[in-house]
């Protein structure tokens, strides 16, 4: 019993002698260059961000400068778009706005469907994130 | 006569060396803990691609004579003061001691996150830098924990007490991240490498049953509703200024960090770049597959009798579940700070993928999100914070390097 005493005193004197200053000033020292290294990220990336913004506005600068150059006529895109069968998408589309009607208890009608210029994530992109996020 | 007599001589001799004869007790309770981990790998897929091998390394191990791993080669005083001696490893050591060499001099670990870097994109991260700070909050669960490891020092019991290296060691599980915590044990506390390992990849697994109480417990309905801004898009030139930005910079400030950032954000430079198509696929599949076997087997092997059937085992454990919680909850409380100083415009559940545990974390605030409105998308949101976790532990693992290493 003595030694195991004697023992403990001389864990906790070593411990003591590590010294208890040491041990918060790790902690507070670890903590902060943490934070400063991520905010000096932070900041370098709102930097790179700027700049290929700069960047990006001059070409639109340009471009909107530059004489229009003769292009096939719109109609004619769209009237590629029209002539596909996308009824198969309509019915889809028309189904998923229905469940989601039957969950919130209210009916939609669908006026338009129209496809969205902007795309900003593809369908195999769309099919990633609803794997990623089914239920595990 | 004298042929019956020289077989059943034989047959004594293998006998009295067999496994049968000289397993002790301990070694018996380890293989019934590797079968558990294996159980726990195949049935239930607790991280199958680490634990298996984990589990067949501790079992390996643990076989009496199986000469694979000799942990006296590694994990002694005399080596902590001279170093190991290379020579004898490669003469008188096992198969594992050879492999663990990949282990001691820190190649396996990098080499890891050089393929989870062509694996990741950073963009969620470019597109919202603000999150980074979520990855920061959420690496106050690994100082947090050192400091209840030192603390422990205070009760002046032996079997209780760590050093404040093996305390560092024990808080970096709050990282969520196995590369970061197996490279930081093997240069502080080598004998602690297989309690710890196990309990980091454990908790990693069960993110999804630690983390949603605690998400929920710390914010209210209102917040979890929140629905956030859709994230910018990001320019191939700012996806490739990243990597090297972020190696140069942490790099310069913390050099015990390049091992591991340098390595990251390499693989995230092929990927990026787009003209070495050939490196991405090798990294990220077949070099990250082969370092993951022998990273996994290695590390088992290093949890043998001696060094994991201790109190500290359990010590461990704990801790690194303390680590792991008080790490969510920082990156949610600071979620929380984020919504009031935005006007409500982050959802704080996104806080909680601060902890490492890529994309674990961030599918559970996705999930968690959706159970409120379930036409709410945070996953990529998440990610920002997520992978932000990844560069956070990584400095992290370099600042302790830097005090205690």
């Amino acid at each position: 019993m003595d030694n195991l005493l004697r023992t403990m005193a001389i864990i906790t004197e070593e411990f003591a002698s590590q010294n208890l200053s040491g041990m918060w000033a790790s902690v507070i020292t670890g903590l902060v260059v943490v934070f400063l290294i991520l905010g000096i990220l932070i900041g370098f990336i709102y930097l790179i961000g700027l700049f290929s913004n700069i960047g990006k506005k001059k070409e639109k600068k340009t471009e909107e400068k530059a004489p229009e150059a003769p292009v096939a006529p719109a109609s004619v895109v769209e009237e590629e778009v029209y002539e596909e069968d996308d009824s198969e998408i309509i019915a889809v589309i028309s189904a998923a706005i229905a469940a989601y009607g039957e969950q919130d208890g209210k009916t939609y009608a669908i006026k338009k469907i129209r496809r969205s210029e902007k795309q900003p994530r593809s369908s195999w992109g769309n099919a990633g994130v609803v794997d990623n996020t089914r239920p595990f | 006569m004298e042929i019956i007599e020289v077989f059943l001589n034989t047959l004594k001799e293998l006998a009295i060396n067999s496994g049968f004869c000289n397993i002790t007790w301990q070694q018996g309770l380890m293989l019934a803990v590797s079968f558990l981990l294996m159980y726990l790998a195949i049935v239930k897929q607790f991280e199958p691609l680490l634990l298996l091998p984990i589990a067949f390394g501790m079992m390996l191990t643990n076989i009496p004579g199986s000469g694979v791993f000799h942990p006296e080669f590694f994990m002694t005083e005399e080596v902590a003061l001279n170093g190991v001696n290379y020579g004898e490893v490669l003469h008188h050591g096992g198969l594992l001691d050879i492999i663990y060499i990949g282990v001691k001099t820190q190649i396996f670990p990098p080499l890891i996150f050089l393929g989870i870097g062509c694996m990741t994109d950073f963009g969620p991260l470019i597109a919202n830098p603000k999150s980074l700070l979520l990855g920061a909050a959420a690496q106050a669960g690994i100082f947090l924990t050192f400091l209840g490891a030192c603390f422990l020092s205070f009760t002046g019991i032996p079997e209780i007490s760590f050093t404040f290296k093996e305390a560092a060691s024990i808080g970096i599980i709050g990282g969520a991240d196995g590369p970061t915590a197996i490279f930081l044990t093997s240069r502080l506390a080598p004998q602690l490498m297989g309690s710890i390992a196990v309990a980091a990849y454990s908790y990693m697994a069960l993110v999804p049953i630690i983390q949603p109480p605690i998400m929920k417990l710390l914010t209210t309905k209102k917040e979890r509703l929140v629905k956030m801004d859709s994230l910018r898009p990001v320019t191939k030139k700012e996806k490739i200024i990243f990597p090297i930005a972020v190696t140069l910079i942490v790099a310069f400030v913390i050099p015990d960090a390049t091992p591991l950032v340098g390595m990251l954000m390499l693989g995230n430079l092929f990927r990026e770049s787009g003209v070495v198509d050939r490196l991405v696929k090798t990294a990220s599949n077949e070099l990250m597959n082969i370092v993951t076997i022998l990273l996994g087997i290695v590390v088992g092997a290093t949890a043998t009798a001696g060094n994991f059937l201790t109190v500290k085992t359990l010590i461990i454990v704990g801790l690194g579940l303390v680590a792991f919680c008080v790490g969510t909850a920082c990156g949610v409380l600071f979620g929380k700070l984020m919504y009031l100083v935005t006007g409500g415009k982050v959802n704080p559940l996104i806080g909680s993928a601060g902890v490492s545990a890529v994309p674990m974390a961030a599918r559970v605030s996705q999930t968690v999100g959706a159970k409120e409105n379930p036409s709410n998308f945070l996953l990529m949101h998440a990610m920002g914070p997520n992978v932000a976790g990844v560069i956070g532990s990584a400095v992290a693992a370099g600042v302790l390097l830097n005090i205690f290493g």
